[in-house]
């Protein structure tokens, strides 16, 4: 007897949460598009190499911004995520990259891997830093 | 069926309807899309209304627009990758946002009086009254000095042309209540919303120069040596850049061209029409309000009294809420005033209460929640203010080398 009234009671109480939990907007839970913030230091945003990765990735729909020519000396090269969701995302292009720049002649050796950032950024924003 | 089990089925029959009937009621009130709507800031809505007219806006409404300024404008931004309906809004998707709204930087002003000044001399005019100025004969009072448009002096404010604009007044009230009784303990929802939006435009007035004769004046001031850098693309997100920040200059890759492009377009107009306005009234309310009691009596106890009886169920919704026009905007609550049939349940749940203080074992669960928002601009102005405009555009393809 004693459940039923718990039981009962629980309803009871669910109803205004379940109100204020309709009434205000769902903040997750959709898919969204990443936004590519490529470093290419030492070379320059129109240099060839650059510019067709860019294009690759940007075919694969993602939105590239323009590369910036800096470059992570300390870290090296790597795809910098914000948010655990976004790790295989970054998973996906760092094998991406790293396959495109094995491509090249002379070969990139160097190894992009992701890397989780514990700055404030969006969710949606990922660093791919190239040499 | 034992007893029990019957009491078991009956709890959860019970628990069934309370929960759909809860939902219908406030899907009847229209409470969810209440909140929604009022999340639209003033800009934005004002933004909007005025571009329903066909106008460029200007917000805010200001006096020193006039014909013959040149503007940069953010035209929208391109780079738009996440759908602006979802709701796990980015980074990108509020800047999105805040691009579109229209907020122009002055960078020049034209003279142009002189266009404008030919532009009327010929049309013609409908006095109300004679004019004062002797004819060239000495005889009689020239007709047209009645409506005198002489732009390179002052052209009174009851001699520029009238436009007409629609008054714009929707309301909506949706109401919903509903309420169920039993033996052993009562229930009732009520919801209501209420929505409107008033927009009037009294007095309007319009002047501007013809649109080839303000792309010809446009194109030579762009031309000229000592005023051509206005014209670039450059400076005009060098000085968006304080409405846009360093966003204005973002890059990203087009597939389709295969190079870089600003995310952001902006393009440098000049203006050949205003749109003015002595008295604004742009009103927009929204309210919600949802109300509900709910109280019982153990249905398994064995020494309680007699329950009493329960409350009826709650009354359809009376008249709806009273119109703006018969409360005044200065004087209204804030959140748009409870709706009639919210009060009704407010006096229903308080008798559930006082008829709850006579039992010896039971419960009861009220809760209620408002939610309102108010935007309103309004006002008269000694001197009408711009209210939009129409322009011409600068082509950058212009300022390439082939």
């Amino acid at each position: 007897m004693t459940a039923i009234k718990y039981a009962l009671l629980a309803v009871l109480l669910c109803l205004p949460s379940l109100a204020q939990s309709q009434a205000l907007p769902q903040q997750s839970g959709s898919p969204f598009a990443y936004v590519l913030f490529i470093h290419c230091g030492p070379k320059k945003a129109d240099d060839p190499i650059v510019k067709q990765l860019a294009i690759l990735l940007a075919k694969r729909g993602y939105s590239v911004r323009e590369p910036a020519p800096d470059q992570d000396l300390g870290g090296g090269p790597g795809v910098d995520y914000f948010d655990d969701q976004a790790k295989p995302k970054a998973d996906e292009i760092a094998k991406v990259v790293n396959d495109y720049l094995a491509g090249l002649s002379p070969p990139v050796t160097k190894k992009l891997t992701a890397r989780r950032q514990s700055v404030k950024n969006s969710p949606t924003y990922l660093g791919v830093w190239l040499f | 069926m034992t007893p029990a089990r019957g009491r078991w089925v009956g709890v959860a029959f019970l628990a069934a309807v309370l929960v759909a009937g809860f939902f219908t009621v406030r899907h009847l009130g229209r409470v969810a899309p209440v909140n929604a709507l009022a999340e639209a800031s003033v800009e934005a809505n004002w933004n909007k209304t005025i571009a329903n007219l066909g106008i460029t806006p200007i917000f805010p409404p200001e006096e020193d627009l006039v014909v013959g300024d040149i503007l940069a404008a953010v035209v929208r931004d391109v780079d738009i990758q996440v759908n602006p309906d979802v709701q796990d809004v980015t980074v990108d998707t509020k800047m999105a946002r805040r691009a579109l709204v229209s907020r122009p930087v002055k960078l020049a002003h034209v003279d142009v009086s002189k266009e404008l000044d030919e532009a009327y001399g010929n049309l013609p005019v409908f006095p109300a009254t004679i004019g004062t100025a002797p004819s060239t004969a000495g005889t009689a009072p020239l007709l047209r000095s009645g409506v005198a448009r002489i732009f390179s002096d002052a052209v009174l404010l009851s001699n520029v042309p009238r436009a007409a604009f629609p008054r714009l007044k929707i309301q909506g009230v949706d109401n919903a209540a509903a309420g169920l009784s039993a033996g052993q303990g009562s229930a009732s929802y009520g919801a209501g919303s209420q929505e409107i939006e008033e927009f009037e435009l009294s007095d309007v007035r319009t002047y501007g120069l013809p649109s080839v004769v303000a792309l010809k004046v446009f194109q030579k001031f762009c031309a000229a040596p000592e005023t051509s850098d206005v014209c670039l693309e450059a400076t005009a997100r060098k000085h968006l850049e304080q409405v846009a920040g360093d966003e204005i200059n973002r890059k990203f890759i087009n597939v389709q061209t295969q190079d870089y492009q600003y995310a952001i377009e902006v393009q440098i107009v000049m203006v050949y029409r205003v749109y003015l306005t002595s008295s604004i009234v742009d009103l927009r309310r929204t309210a919600a309000n949802q109300k509900g009691g709910l109280m019982a009596w153990w249905p398994f106890g064995s020494s309680q009294e007699p329950a009493p009886i329960a409350p009826a169920p709650v009354a359809p919704p009376p008249a709806p809420a009273p119109t703006p026009a018969a409360v005044p905007a200065s004087t209204a609550p804030s959140n748009g005033g409870a709706p009639d049939p919210v009060l009704a349940l407010n006096n229903r749940l308080a008798d559930v209460e006082r008829k709850l203080a006579t039992v010896k074992s039971g419960g009861t669960l009220v809760y209620e929640s408002s939610y309102g928002k108010e935007s309103s601009l309004e006002g008269k102005f000694e001197r009408p203010v711009a209210i939009g405009y129409r322009s011409v555009k600068r082509d950058f393809a212009l300022d390439k080398t082939p």
